[in-house]
């Protein structure tokens, strides 16, 4: 008994180590030649839809698993997700730039840098004015400045022809995440949008970027409209949550709008638009403008 | 020469004193019975002459050297211990098993040479485990299980070996394996004190006997001496008869039950004793 | 004497067992360099590592990508390996691993600080270092207090863990989002962010651990005796078991400082190599080490690859390879017989 246990627990490892080496000498079947420089890779979901905007789509060789727009951006080769992109599959398609976000960690970029490729990090745009700014600097980088500065024209001709009502500012609470609620303060994409569409951030004066409020505190404030930036179920179960405050004036003056998640997270001039629209459309809604 | 003298020994935990004033000597090749009541202080004793206590006061040598001058590896060469059947590492072979005994003996990176590796199959061929020396523990019988014990504290090779209840959880015939085994040794020149519940075998194997009670050395001298019914009462609190082991000549303590006593009455005490 | 075959003989066994591990080693190197979506021909590899002949591209994939990687794997690994077969044996164990005593609490506390208080995510591996010292500190504190036992360095190991889970909870809870993903990934364990300094110096680490765990193969072995009679012996078994302890944490400290907390390997490995070497330690430090550097690189090649170009954390391949190999193994045996 004893020495079958032993042959087996052999035969076992001898098995394993034949199938590591079978693998391995089978992976090395498929060709794969050397891969000059040309083309890029985007970690940036608005560098990806701006690209395309500029006519370049057909030179990204890789973008990461977020970049959903254009949908031919789906078709792309994937090269893993913002955090842990894959080095390895971005090295392989050998790329002439890499843009990126501050999302990446800089040791990240600094290893794709250690292996002879160009980044370009495009910060993190906190204003409309920001969008205008990539935009114009990925133009530059690509060659077609010219091209981004048309688009960039076209879009603000349609910013001109959406007008927010008159009057006073109507009070505004932007609300980008429920449980634990958070909202957008000064410096951000979306405090912008609010301010251009003709309305005020009540978390604007105390509060910068990304953070949590209180419920109670936006009771206080009483804001005509709340802005739910949130995505699916969430969105109908924050708005029964809100409806439950009679008091609230968003509530009593349909004030209580949703805003589409993927595209107001979209900082990039077509979403942009479409944004600002949707929010310029509820802010009149609310208090029956 | 005594092996071991301990002078006024006073010792205990954590200010508990447990062992008052105790006066002993071991001759060089004796076989010595430590017995008394749970809680007399006599695993204290062993710990006091492994240096696992310290004492509060009073001195105890092993050959002429003080204990507080010898460091425990030192220590560990002269005098082994062979513990209570408890909580063993099963997992151990039984060659490995004794192997560690040679611990006190070997320096760090000093890999085991001949004379330990004899040390260790002389250990195994005397307690006759050389058939199980590739067996885990877990594989022994409980009397082959103490017999690696014993193997494991002779392959110390000390001078003094003491023997925690040895035999309390064997049956007779493993019992007296044990304790023949350990004559042998002990005819050999190997010195032992041995902690004994049985007092019948403590007499028969142990010339000499040591009482305790209540952490005082009360009586220590042959075993005819010891085993007196007047002391063994007095110490145990319970009815005991003495006679004498009509082959071997040693004392034999007999013991009686409640219900025995009531029916025989006090007329039993007279004829006996 | 044993009438036993060549074979049967435990020594021979464990050596050839041994042997069989040191072998395995270079080969799963070479083979998980070679694996990937730019597969490599073996013979490609060896000229270049050899003569630096290639394509610079597969080149530079191998030696800045891959080498680190697989190294770093390995290194983690065996040291993680080794250290949980100290922390068994010390606290005569069979559920304890790197982890039982705080460490890795303590690091991930020291990555969560690190993340609050630089702007970007940098140095992670000095507040890994720094938090997990500061663990190995206090459980030190704890069970130097009074009567050494092992059960008080056990409690004050766990006490520790669950004062530094809570203060993480916190860290979580006031901290942006942003800066929270990248402290979780890194809690999954993650051996990606590898750069060849970090992984040669974590090599050193535990190879110089691994000698001083074996100068002391045999107190090891004596500490499972008990306390009473490692005495008896003559080893001071509360001075051993902290040295133990300080040094296995260390060499935990240095892995998972550059790699997070990979579960499963300290706990597993060992176990399952006791099946073929018994507990002595002498065997089971270099076969635990062997086969922990085996089991990890292997893991984390397919973490790598099953998704390609995503990537799964592989304390979930560690969990789940490990998991249901050491449950056929403890299905098959009748008796936990090989810890204790």
């Amino acid at each position: 008994m004893r020495l079958n246990r032993e042959k087996m627990r052999f035969a076992f490892a001898a098995v394993l180590l034949l199938a590591l080496t079978i693998c391995a000498v089978s992976c090395a079947g498929s060709k794969c030649g050397p891969v000059r420089k040309k083309g890029y890779v985007s970690l940036s979901t608005a560098a990806t839809e701006e690209l395309f905007l500029l006519g370049v789509g057909d030179r990204i060789v890789g973008d990461s698993i977020y970049c959903n727009y254009p949908p031919e951006a789906r078709r792309l080769r994937r090269v893993g997700n913002l955090i842990r992109p894959n080095i390895e599959e971005i090295a392989r398609l050998s790329p002439e730039i890499v843009f990126a976000t501050e999302i990446t960690p800089p040791e990240v970029l600094r290893k794709m840098e250690s292996l002879g490729l160009r980044v370009v990090v495009l910060p993190d745009e906190k204003s409309v004015a920001d969008i205008e700014r990539n935009l114009l600097a990925l133009g530059k980088i690509v060659g077609r400045e010219e091209r981004a500065r048309a688009v960039w024209r076209k879009a603000k001709r349609e910013i001109e022809k959406i007008r927010p009502g008159g009057g006073p500012r109507p009070k505004v609470f932007i609300e980008v995440g429920a449980k634990p609620l958070i909202t957008t303060g000064r410096g951000t994409y979306l405090d912008d949008v609010v301010r251009l569409a003709g309305g005020e951030n009540i978390a604007a004066e105390a509060h910068t970027g990304y953070t949590r409020f209180s419920r109670e505190e936006v009771l206080r404030r009483n804001p005509d409209v709340v802005l739910m930036v949130t995505m699916g179920d969430v969105s109908r179960d924050e708005e029964r949550e809100w409806k439950r405050f009679t008091s609230l004036r968003a509530t009593r003056n349909n004030g209580l709008c949703f805003l589409d998640a993927d595209t107001s997270c979209r900082p990039t001039p077509d979403a942009f638009v479409k944004t600002i629209r949707a929010t310029v459309r509820c802010l009149n809604a609310a208090g029956g403008k | 020469m005594n092996i071991l003298e301990v002078r006024d020994l006073t010792c205990g935990y954590e200010g508990n004193v447990v062992l008052k004033d105790v006066c002993l000597n071991v001759t060089r090749g004796e076989m010595l019975g430590v017995i008394g009541p749970n809680g007399a202080g006599k695993t204290t004793l062993f710990r006091a002459v492994t240096k696992l206590l310290t004492p509060m006061s009073g001195t105890i040598t092993v050959e002429g050297a003080d204990l507080r001058a010898l460091r425990p590896a030192e220590l560990a060469r002269r005098v082994s211990v062979v513990p209570q059947m408890s909580d063993l590492p099963f997992a151990f072979t039984v060659r490995e098993f004794v192997a560690l005994g040679r611990y006190p003996h070997l320096k760090r990176f000093q890999r085991p040479g001949t004379a330990d590796e004899e040390a260790i199959d002389r250990a195994i061929r005397h307690v006759d485990v050389g058939r199980l020396a590739g067996r885990r523990l877990h594989q022994l019988s409980a009397g082959e299980k103490q017999r690696v014990l014993l193997a494991q504290a002779l392959a110390q090779e000390p001078r003094l070996l003491l023997l925690d209840e040895p035999i309390s959880h064997l049956d007779i015939r493993h019992q007296m394996e044990m304790l023949d085994l350990c004559r042998s040794l002990n005819v050999a020149g190997l010195t032992m004190v041995f902690i004994l519940h049985d007092l019948n075998l403590a007499a028969e194997y142990c010339r000499r006997l040591a009482l305790f009670h209540e952490g005082r050395l009360v009586a220590c001298g042959a075993s005819e001496k010891i085993l007196d019914y007047r002391l063994i009462e007095e110490v145990y609190r319970t009815v005991v008869i003495v006679r004498e082991n009509p082959i071997s000549k040693k004392p034999y303590v007999l013991l009686v039950s409640k219900d025995a006593l009531r029916k025989r009455g006090q007329t039993t005490r007279e004829d006996g004793s | 004497m044993t009438e036993k075959s060549f074979f049967q003989n435990d020594s021979t066994r464990r050596l050839l067992f041994i042997g069989l591990l040191a072998v395995c080693v270079p080969i799963v190197f070479a083979v998980c360099l070679c694996i990937g979506e730019e597969p490599v021909r073996p013979g490609m590899l060896w000229r270049l590592l050899t003569g630096g002949h290639g394509d610079p591209q597969t080149i530079a994939i191998i030696t800045q990508i891959r080498l680190p990687r697989v190294l770093m794997g390995m290194a983690v690994g065996a040291g993680l390996a080794m250290a949980g077969a100290v922390f068994q044996g010390i606290l005569q164990n069979p559920l304890a691993d790197p982890y039982t005593l705080g460490v890795s609490g303590g690091a991930a506390l020291g990555v969560a600080v690190g993340a609050v208080l630089l702007p970007v995510p940098a140095g992670v591996y000095l507040f890994a270092f720094a938090g997990a010292l500061l663990a190995i500190f206090f459980v030190y504190l704890i069970a130097s207090r009074g009567v050494f036992t092992v059960t008080l360095l056990i409690l004050g190991g766990i006490v520790l863990s669950y004062v530094f889970s809570s203060f993480i909870m916190l860290f979580f809870s006031l901290v942006q989002p942003m800066k929270f993903q990248s402290v979780l990934l890194w809690l999954m364990g993650d051996l990606s962010s590898a750069d060849t300094g970090q992984s040669v110096r974590v090599t050193e680490a535990v190879l110089v651990g691994a000698v001083v765990l074996m100068a002391f193969h045999r107190e090891m072995d004596v500490l499972m005796l008990g306390t009473e009679r490692s005495g008896q012996l003559g080893l001071d078994s509360t001075w051993m078991v902290k040295l133990l302890f300080v040094i296995a944490s260390l060499i935990t400290a240095a892995c998972v400082a550059a790699s997070g907390v990979v579960g499963f390997v300290g706990l597993i490995v060992p176990h399952f190599v006791r099946r073929f070497t018994g507990v002595s330690h002498a065997a089971v430090i270099p076969a635990s080490a062997l086969a922990g550097a085996v089991f990890l690189t292997a893991a984390d090649t397919a973490a790598r690859t099953i998704i390609y170009p995503l990537e799964l954390p592989v304390g979930v391949i560690t969990g789940i390879l490990g998991g249901f190999v050491f449950l056929a193994v403890l299905l098959r045996s009748r008796r936990w017989d090989f810890f204790k």
